[in-house]
């Protein structure tokens, strides 16, 4: 085992058993300047190609939001199971061969049709939230972005325990080694390019509008990690009881 | 004894429907607030600058600003002067109205439609809606987190996706005072606001 994923190991065996524990920022000062690395790959990469990729035709878009969606079930299907939805479970097991065979490989959306419509996405950092692992430490990394030392454990299953990277990267006789990998990164990158392209506008605006634009995103990124375990908003309490 | 549960049935039947008229009333301030914005956004005789200035207006009318302002000190203002927390909210209500107008200029083409509300307490509802995108069609859920205040229905907070912009707020000011003080959150109001 790899001294990296042995101290990820530790790291999260160490993180306190309260799912919605405090997420402190243990390492403000690298998470700050790795977030400045971010901001300016995103500048002279991401952006610029989410942009033209906004210029293609809607239908196109969501083609390829559906197929990337689609694969997403390859994760989302067992976290459900691990998490005891076994109604989710079902419902996108259904969807994921609907859209699959039927929606041709999921570029259409029929499942939604016959009332299968899209879900919460679930992945294995979800999971262990739910099964009480507190978030950890908040973490910025390179090139992916926000997380805590839970969801970077989660990112690694997130990736090798995923039947899609097991079919394309991992095993070479499915698909040929070189044809695999690319399916795989290609997947992936369109993804991240869509997402991103779809957040155009309210990015900017946040960048625009944010005093300290670092401790906006640490926000926005922990509250919708909150709200993914919980699987609804939870911050109703904080003004039931505000007096001013 | 049949008096008795007439009594009772009218007494229920008055609480019951003024909790309705509050969630019914919350939602149509949402909806009529909503309107008017977009009616400033797409007025062809207003310039720029005036869609601004009557933007700024309609934010700082529906919005309880300076309860949003206590709010995004959180436990930091029990550490202030009550002339430090005055001269915050202050200086928070000019950020706050040109924050949201700047935000708010970026949003002409998105429809807003009231699905339902909730009410969390006698002077609290929470009214659902959900913004479509008039180009693709995507929609946005957002909650405005709705009270009742000396009889008069405010804005709060605004939970887009789940995600409250006032909590999100205060966090990052959070951030400022902890890495250089209240001073400092001051400097950058100001600067925020001289800027735009």
């Amino acid at each position: 085992m790899k001294f990296s994923h042995k101290l990820l190991i530790l790291i999260f065996l160490t993180t306190p058993i309260n799912a919605f524990a405090e997420t402190k920022d243990c390492f403000e000062s690298v998470n700050r300047a790795v977030f400045s690395f971010n901001k300016g790959l995103d500048n002279v990469l991401f952006k610029p190609i989410a942009k033209g990729y906004a210029y293609l035709p809607n239908p196109v878009q969501q083609g390829v939001r559906n197929i990337t969606s689609n694969i997403s079930h390859t994760v989302t299907i067992p976290n459900h199971l691990l998490q005891g939805n076994f109604n989710n479970f079902f419902h996108d097991s259904g969807r994921f061969l609907v859209n699959t065979t039927f929606g041709i490989l999921g570029i259409f959306d029929p499942a939604a049709g016959i009332g299968l419509n899209k879900i919460e996405y679930e992945d294995y950092g979800q999971t262990f939230g739910v099964w009480g692992v507190g978030p950890g430490c908040y973490l910025m990394l390179p090139v992916f972005g926000p997380s805590t030392t839970r969801d970077v454990v989660g990112k690694v299953a997130n990736t090798i325990l995923d039947p899609f990277y097991m079919i394309t990267v991992g095993d070479s006789k499915v698909l040929d080694n070189n044809f695999g990998d690319k399916t795989y990164y290609i997947e992936q990158g369109f993804d991240t390019v869509d997402f991103r392209s779809q957040n155009l506008k309210s990015f900017d605006n946040l960048e625009k509008n944010s005093l300290d634009l670092y401790a906006s995103v640490k926000s926005l990124y922990l509250q919708r990690r909150e709200n993914l375990i919980s699987n609804k908003t939870k911050s109703e309490d904080e003004w039931k009881d505000f007096s001013r | 004894m049949k008096n008795i549960a007439f009594i009772l049935f009218l007494i229920i039947s008055i609480i019951s429907s003024s909790v309705v008229a509050l969630e019914k009333d919350a939602e149509t301030f949402v909806m009529e607030t909503t309107t008017k914005a977009k009616s400033i956004l797409l007025d062809t005789k207003l310039n720029d600058q005036q869609k601004r200035q009557q933007l700024e207006n309609l934010a700082l009318n529906a919005v309880d600003v300076e309860g949003l302002a206590k709010f995004t000190l959180g436990e930091e203002a029990k550490k202030l002067s009550e002339k430090q927390i005055s001269e915050f909210v202050k200086i928070f209500k000019v950020y706050f109205s040109k924050n949201i107008s700047s935000k708010l200029k970026d949003y002409s083409d998105q429809d807003v439609t009231v699905t339902g509300s909730k009410k969390i307490s006698d002077i609290y509802v929470l009214v659902n809606s959900k913004i479509t995108n008039a180009k693709d069609k995507q929609e946005i859920l957002v909650d405005w987190r709705v009270f009742l205040i000396n009889g008069k229905l405010t804005i709060r907070d605004l939970v887009v996706e789940g995600l409250s912009l006032a909590r999100t707020q205060r966090e990052e000011f959070a951030s400022i005072i902890g890495n250089k003080g209240f001073e400092a959150l001051i400097e950058n109001l100001k600067e925020y606001i001289t800027k735009n």
